[in-house]
């Protein structure tokens, strides 16, 4: 199959996914809506364990599984589009949360469905209203769904991004017949991407004042998308992490007296951290920076392609400069080193910093922190401190859970290590991925839980320690 | 904020400090893409051995990965490795064509005994593994398969022949039965189900777990099946009556700027200590010179495999076509 057939059933699979999972999503917020708070705690909590359960843990998961699908490729395909749509359904949730308010009312609503109108101006009247909150994020589903290939190429999926890689793999194109060769995804994802990326923008230089965060009064939906939840909890996240956990049995001694093992777990999951978090913060501040909308959306461009079609233009670019430096006597030498993985990486982060910074943009409210701000020359140690907690709950916390997310997507991200990671720097999950075609082994088990597990304690610690830093600092 | 930005840079002073003592001057740059999980032990012991530091670049499994021929032969004019440790022998012949490697004859050059090697020493061959028919021994009545199979082949696996030693397998084909006949049994076998998977690993699980009742994969990734108690046997696969070994090949990358290094590894590579120590290895890779020491059993029946093995050189010119072929037929 060429790379023409393959971009179309990825159109096809995306479209479905993303019409399920936004009508999911909305599903979801309007229960979020109505919900008691345990339960809205509950639902955030399964949400939250969906978004932070790794692509690799899933595919290593199901990876012998899915051998027995062999003869089966339907089947095989459905568990794929099940897979990625659990994985893409908090990232949706979150953003129909954070979405602007249908400009229509509920009873509005109401009255045109019991108005006697045309199709056409009911799908306007759509447009104009629920459309309006539910495009970006379809969009956003469409993208991530186009363009997934970890999942893709561990599960044997027909997809344009394995076939692209394969294409890569065995002949090396030079830079031009790369662009070449990515045109038509390209050329899809753009479209898409222009479409929702726009309003986003528009949206991001309103100051958004409090009542645009509270919307219309809430349609209560009901708890059906709970279940629904649950299941897909239970094959993308616990199912995994079961069977995982479960291989690890018998591995930890020797893992613990093995200090070779311990060392390059060690050096890899920190090596990986420090790319991805300089990746995410690099991400975060250039989302903040650039106030320009033109400027903005021509960095969030490349980030939109994908990683694969990203990794693939940036190595042969740099590459390129290498030569060219080389050329006329100033050997730059850049290729072999790790600028390009962390400039790319924060390419590919861009779009989802800008989105993050979207879905933040309500609680940031900037009268509230200068109100806060008031406290800061207090006198009294007490208020200083109170000061500090006021600027981490309604500034840095968000902040900070939006640098961590990014930092996960980017310390997870096989592709992009596999591409451009120097000689020598080995990515903790392109590691354990080399592995991981010897079938499930106790040692690797281990190995992934550890390389899941360090940085998680480390974003915890984090999240108890710095709120309590800052009070002390400013108490002194 | 500050104190993110302070402990960012703190983090990248430490690791590109730790990283310029590993490149170093003396430092070897490796590329690697035997098994991570088999040469990186070697590769150690050796800088253990000698004191000169080794940075390794792998190579990846099936997709993930650009090879490491590719990124050689796009290196060329400036080159960063210093040795090639190829896990087959066309690829590194390519490289030979190309002028990317550096002739050298040491004392690990005249133990290989000559079919697997290059005469003027551009590159070495050591620790072969063999194309295998893996068979389930569950499945039942046992299947009866000559080199092309006919009939149903619904229960029958192979790799994407694009890369590695499933290449060299179906040149090899190609070379003894003619394009045309190769050719036409493909359309046969994939007009009969043939299961192409992504690389030998997934091969080896599928006959593995029964779901296959056999597949071509390679000596070392049956031998994990059987390690893992799996209901699993082997036959070597023999195109006209000879078996196929695929040796690891090792070259210096001309350009080097530690040819000194360079040769002591290559001589490492190719001495006994680590033919054997790949002969114990859960890979059971079979060495091609003299070895004194006692072999484990699997190495020990798969030696006499060797005496009727394919010479490999004379393939290299059928490489290009056959690999031409399977490209333009836009294998699933």
């Amino acid at each position: 199959m060429t790379l023409l057939p393959q971009c179309a059933v990825c159109v096809a699979r995306a479209l479905v996914l993303c019409g399920l999972v936004t009508w999911l999503a909305t599903a979801l917020r309007g229960t979020l809506l109505g919900a008691s708070r345990e339960l809205r705690l509950w639902i955030s909590g399964m949400l939250a364990v969906l978004l932070a359960t790794p692509d690799l843990m899933v595919g290593y998961a199901y990876g012998d599984f899915e051998f027995s699908l062999a003869q089966h490729p339907a089947w095989n395909e459905l568990l794929y589009a099940t897979l990625v749509g659990a994985k893409l359904l908090p990232l949706a949730t979150l953003l129909a949360w954070f979405s602007p308010p249908s400009p229509l009312s509920p009873s509005a609503s109401h009255c045109l469905r019991l108005a006697r109108v045309s199709f056409k101006q009911k799908l306007d009247a759509w447009l104009q209203g629920s459309g309006r909150r539910a495009g970006p994020i379809a969009a956003v589903v469409f993208l991530l769904a186009f363009q997934d290939f970890e999942l893709a190429a561990r599960l044997g999926v027909v997809s344009w991004t394995v076939r692209l890689f394969d294409l890569h793999a065995r002949e090396g194109f030079p830079l031009e017949d790369s662009l070449w060769l990515t045109l038509i995804p390209a050329t899809v994802t753009l479209a898409v991407a222009l479409a929702a990326v726009f309003p986003l923008l528009a949206d991001l230089r309103q100051n958004p004042t409090p009542s645009d965060t509270i919307g219309a009064a809430p349609q209560r939906l009901g708890n059906w998308p709970v279940p629904l939840l649950i299941g897909l909890l239970v094959l993308a996240s616990l199912g995994p992490v079961g069977i995982v956990y479960r291989g690890t049995w018998g591995a930890w001694i020797p893992l613990l007296r093995d200090p070779a093992i311990r060392m390059q777990l060690l050096r890899e999951t920190s090596t990986t951290l420090l790319v991805g978090s300089s990746a995410a913060v690099l991400a975060m501040l250039l989302s903040r920076w650039l106030n320009s909308r033109v400027g903005l959306l021509v960095l969030c461009l490349p980030g939109m392609l994908g990683s694969l079609v990203l990794g693939l233009v940036s190595r042969g670019l740099f590459r390129q400069i290498d030569f060219l430096s080389a050329r006329v006597g100033l050997p730059l030498e850049l290729y072999d080193t790790p600028l390009p993985l962390v400039c790319t990486l924060t390419l590919w982060l861009l779009p989802r910093a800008v989105l993050l910074r979207w879905a933040l943009r309500g609680r940031e409210r900037q009268t509230s922190v200068a109100v806060a701000e008031l406290l800061r020359s207090a006198s009294d140690p007490e208020q200083r401190a109170t000061e500090r907690r006021l600027q981490w709950d309604l500034l840095w916390r968000g902040r900070y859970w939006a640098a961590v997310l990014l930092t996960g997507w980017a310390y997870w991200d096989l592709t992009l290590p596999s591409l451009l990671a120097p000689t020598g720097m080995t990515a903790a999950p392109v590691r354990l991925y080399n592995f991981m075609h010897f079938r499930q082994t106790t040692i690797l088990s281990a190995q992934l839980v550890v390389t899941i597990l360090a940085p998680l304690v480390i974003v915890g610690l984090l999240a108890v320690l710095a709120p309590r830093l800052m009070a002390r600092r400013s108490t002194r | 904020m500050t104190a993110v930005i302070l402990s960012l840079v703190v983090g990248w002073g430490v690791f590109l400090s730790q990283t310029s003592s590993q490149t170093s001057s003396q430092g070897l740059v490796v590329y690697c893409a035997h098994d991570a999980v088999y040469s990186e032990a070697v590769l150690r012991r050796f800088e253990q051995q000698t004191g000169i530091p080794v940075t390794i670049r792998f190579d990846t499994e099936a997709t993930k990965s650009l090879s490491l021929v590719r990124m050689l032969l796009d290196e060329k004019d400036h080159p960063r490795c210093d040795v090639f440790w190829n896990n087959e022998q066309l690829g590194t012949m390519e490289l030979q064509r190309a002028g990317a490697l550096l002739a050298y004859k040491g004392s690990g050059f005249a133990r290989i005994p000559a079919p697997f090697k290059d005469p003027e020493g551009h590159w070495v061959g050591f620790a072969a593994r063999f194309r295998v028919q893996m068979i389930n021994t569950n499945c039942e009545p046992p299947p009866e398969f000559g080199e092309l199979p006919e009939g149903p082949l619904d229960r029958v696996a192979i790799a994407k022949p694009l890369f590695g030693t499933t290449l060299t397998h179906y040149v090899c084909l190609w070379q003894e039965f003619g394009p045309e006949t190769l050719k036409a049994w493909q359309r046969h076998a994939l007009e009969q189900k043939l299961h192409l998977v992504p690389g030998n690993g997934r091969v080896m699980s599928l006959v593995a777990d029964g779901i296959c009742d056999y597949g071509w994969t390679d000596t070392d990734d049956f031998h994990v099946a059987l390690d893992d108690g799996k209901p699993v046997r082997m036959l070597p696969v023999r195109v006209r009556g000879k078996t196929i070994a695929i040796p690891n090949t090792v070259a210096i990358i001309r350009g080097t700027r530690r040819l000194s290094g360079a040769q002591k590894l290559i001589d490492f590579l190719l001495s006994e200590e680590t033919e054997l120590a790949l002969a114990r290895s859960k890979a059971r890779q079979v060495p091609l010179g003299l070895v004194t020491a006692a072999l484990p059993a699997d190495v020990d029946r798969m030696l006499p495999w060797l005496k009727t093995a394919t010479d490999l050189a004379p393939l290299f010119e059928f490489r290009e076509p056959c690999l031409r072929w399977l490209e333009s037929e836009n294998l699933p």
